[in-house]
């Protein structure tokens, strides 16, 4: 049951509680519980917001591969997630180290953007691709 | 459109969207009900979609995850691209222009299950490479 309420959950979390007991056939007071014991233990870390970036102007979706000197991760993660236009952080091992998932104007602060990253202590390299589309 | 303030107030939903709206006031430096009124704004223009819930994907169980970057063959792009979307175990899908077509996170329970799904997006037609990126933990 735990799964099937995150699954709900990390699609829309603004769902009322007796909407998600009618969706899983049980009760309002039992769905409440349980998310609240999910946050306690940690699996449900906080919650977030999906913005229409176009509304924001936002036209450029694209992602960055960060290599970051290993020395300095910890640092150099806290301020790449700490940028504005980063809606989204991954850190992974095999290609790049992290991933970022960013919305921006135009091509111009796009390069703004990627210069300040490249500045960041401790960031090695930053390879851009565009996103065309996010499939799910 | 949204100005100033409202990008504040978007960057810290986007952080953090379980603080009370006292709290939020307090970090923006912002008056409660002016707060209040700029957020429900923001949501009935359809600017905040929506909110998700942020999930630690390892205390959840699902114990392998991997960032997979595919290349497909120009021709079948398309197709590859709904055939990715299609994984049940995907969490994203981005169809990209760049270093791969695709981006493709995935979480699974144990590791045999992620050799599976692997070798499920190896044999669709029109890939030609897949790479593994093992995916230690979304930072946002």
């Amino acid at each position: 049951m735990d799964y099937r309420i995150i699954d709900l959950l990390t699609y829309d979390a603004d769902l009322p509680y007796e909407e998600i007991a009618r969706r899983l056939g049980s009760n309002a007071s039992t769905v409440r519980k349980r998310i609240l014991a999910l946050k306690r233990r940690g699996v449900i870390r906080k919650f977030m917001v999906e913005v229409d970036e176009g509304s924001l102007g936002q036209k450029l979706n694209v992602s960055l591969g960060v290599d970051v000197d290993p020395t300095k991760f910890i640092d150099a993660a806290k301020r790449l997630t700490a940028i504005l236009e980063v809606a989204m952080a991954f850190h992974t091992s095999g290609g790049h180290d992290i991933f970022l998932v960013l919305w921006t104007k135009d091509r111009e602060s796009l390069a703004k953007l990627v210069n300040s990253i490249n500045s960041i202590d401790g960031v090695i390299n930053v390879i851009p691709s565009f996103i065309v589309e996010r499939l799910r | 459109m949204p100005d100033g303030t409202d990008s504040r107030i978007i960057g810290l939903l986007r952080q953090n969207a379980d603080l009370s709206y006292t709290e939020m006031a307090r970090r923006l430096r912002l008056n409660e009900s002016t707060l209040r009124k700029r957020i429900i704004a923001l949501r009935s223009k359809g600017i905040i979609r929506r909110r998700l819930a942020d999930v630690n994907a390892e205390r959840l169980g699902y114990k392998s995850r991997m960032m997979l970057a595919v290349d497909a063959e120009p021709s079948k792009l398309l197709d590859v691209g709904k055939r990715l979307a299609a994984i049940p175990q995907a969490r994203f899908v981005f169809a990209m222009s760049g270093e791969s077509d695709f981006l493709v996170v995935i979480w699974t329970r144990d590791n045999d299950s992620m050799a599976k799904v692997v070798e499920s997006v190896g044999v669709i037609e029109g890939v030609v490479k897949v790479t593994q990126n093992f995916l230690w933990d979304r930072l946002k």
